[in-house]
């Protein structure tokens, strides 16, 4: 929790859906959960407004790439989980194959200015 | 069809959802070390705007419906072009159907929209407790009431009001009446002249006043009924007085599910000593007090007059600002702002929403 509220970026438009499913891929877990992990897993760099967790879960429910179930947590309490689905796993592989490619393109673009200052 | 309803199913548990994310992250933060107000604080703005998010995510379920809807509007137009006979059926019916629809919607629009008939009924102004959490007003703490009563410059006049269905026994005949427990500017807000008697005096305890119906009803009017003691769930009360049939309780009243608004049959005041109560009261106190001064209604609503040329909006401001210090001085039960996310409505009273059931009778 060292990361101070300024030095953390803003989730860019539709990458939390691709952070839930990772984050799905590693087991079934509760909303507050998948926020916790999500900020973990960044070192806390990512922000996540957590409200909007929820219509993405929701996005995600409709699409049949995760659904729900209900358990217990930790403390015995009744929760709800969400579980990533057969399609949601193929799904992921879709959207990381994507976002790689992305992320490539753009650093294609940024990069070679950066090389040029370093030699 | 039963994609919407499993659409409902889906959305049905988002608010329980929600609640027990922000209840982890503020227990969560009170690990952390923050004291349980802070830690409610920041858990919820880490949150956001929890109406917004609730919007969104029924957004998400909605467009199926729609695209739904559409499919089927294109469906039955192919069905009716196919078919005239039936379609004129169809059609005749609809516009019937509408038709009878406008008519009782003018009458409903006429009784339930027209402006109070109370004087100055424009300057009327409710003051209650919206819950945006699940969209309906709540009662008033009674210790807001007073605050307000006494320390506000906006208004001219303020009265609280309740009401509850009591057993109503004179002369050995019971029946069961909705009593309107008031204090404070009840009688000049609403302009109430008595027909026969008098009005009690504010705060004259076990005093009643009789709406014109029942005056009728059970005393087919005769002004010997003034001075006589009745019970109302076996506590005396003396008749002062009896209304005009032409006054109209015409304030917002809360009801519960199944029940429905009706008309005040009578009228008692609210002692002091329950009005000093706060809400955070023990029932074993509330009901030991109930004992000792009558029957008296669990929560108040608030109506207050406006001073002429008094601005809506700086009411609204001096409200809060009265909400805000007693919530710091006498934090409490409905004070829980950030969880219920409350909020002050201070409005005309044609957009009070009380007139909607609440869904019990509180323990």
């Amino acid at each position: 929790m060292s990361t101070k509220d300024a030095d953390r970026i803003e989730l860019l438009q539709g990458t939390l859906d691709l952070l839930i499913l990772q984050t799905l891929a590693m087991g079934h877990l509760h909303g507050h959960a998948i926020c916790k992990a999500i900020e973990r897993n960044s070192d806390d760099v990512l922000l996540v407004e957590q409200g909007s967790l929820y219509p993405a879960l929701h996005r995600l429910i409709k699409r049949g790439w995760i659904r729900t179930e209900e358990g217990l947590s930790e403390n015995n309490r009744r929760a709800k989980y969400y579980r990533l689905t057969a399609r949601g796993r193929r799904q992921l592989i879709v959207e990381t194959t994507k976002w790689d490619r992305l992320a490539r393109a753009v650093g294609q673009i940024l990069r070679p200015a950066r090389q040029e200052n370093s030699l | 069809m039963m994609r919407s309803l499993w659409n409902k199913y889906r959305l049905d548990g988002l608010e329980e959802d929600i609640r027990e994310h922000i209840e982890r992250e503020t227990e969560e933060n009170i690990e952390r070390g923050m004291t349980p107000d802070e830690a409610r604080h920041a858990a919820l703005r880490k949150f956001g705007n929890v109406a917004r998010v609730q919007e969104d995510t029924r957004a998400v379920w909605t467009v199926v419906w729609l695209e739904q809807l559409m499919q089927d509007v294109r469906y039955g137009a192919r069905m009716l072009r196919g078919n005239p006979g039936f379609a004129a059926v169809v059609i005749a019916t609809l516009a019937l159907g509408i038709g009878m629809n406008t008519a009782v919607f003018s009458v409903v629009n006429a009784v339930m929209f027209q402006p109070l008939p109370y004087p100055d009924a424009g300057r009327l102004i409710w003051l209650g407790d919206y819950s945006t959490y699940d969209r309906r007003d709540y009662f008033v703490p009674r210790t807001d009431y007073l605050a307000w009563k006494s320390q506000s410059r906006s208004f001219e006049s303020m009265a609280a009001y309740g009401n509850q269905d009591l057993a109503f026994v004179s002369g050995g005949e019971a029946s069961q009446e909705r009593i309107a427990s008031v204090t404070g500017d009840f009688w000049a807000i609403t302009g109430a002249q008595p027909a026969v008697g008098r009005i009690f005096r504010p705060q004259e305890p076990n005093r009643m006043v009789l709406s014109g119906a029942l005056f009728e009803r059970r005393f087919r009017g005769d002004p010997n009924a003034i001075g006589k003691t009745v019970t109302l769930n076996g506590y005396p009360h003396a008749i002062t007085g009896g209304l005009p049939k032409t006054f109209r309780f015409a304030l917002p009243q809360q009801f519960t599910k199944g029940d429905e608004t009706r008309n005040i049959d009578a009228y008692i005041s609210i002692p002091d000593a329950l009005m000093a109560l706060s809400w955070s009261t023990k029932a074993v106190v509330w009901y030991a007090a109930e004992d000792q001064f009558g029957p008296a209604p669990w929560a108040v609503h608030v109506v207050a007059r406006l001073r002429p040329g008094a601005p809506l909006e700086r009411a609204r401001a001096e409200i809060q600002t009265l909400y805000d210090r007693l919530a710091r001085e006498k934090p409490g039960y409905m004070r829980d702002n950030t969880l219920l996310h409350f909020s002050r409505f201070v409005g005309p009273v044609a957009q009070s929403g009380v007139n909607r059931p609440i869904e019990g009778t509180p323990s």
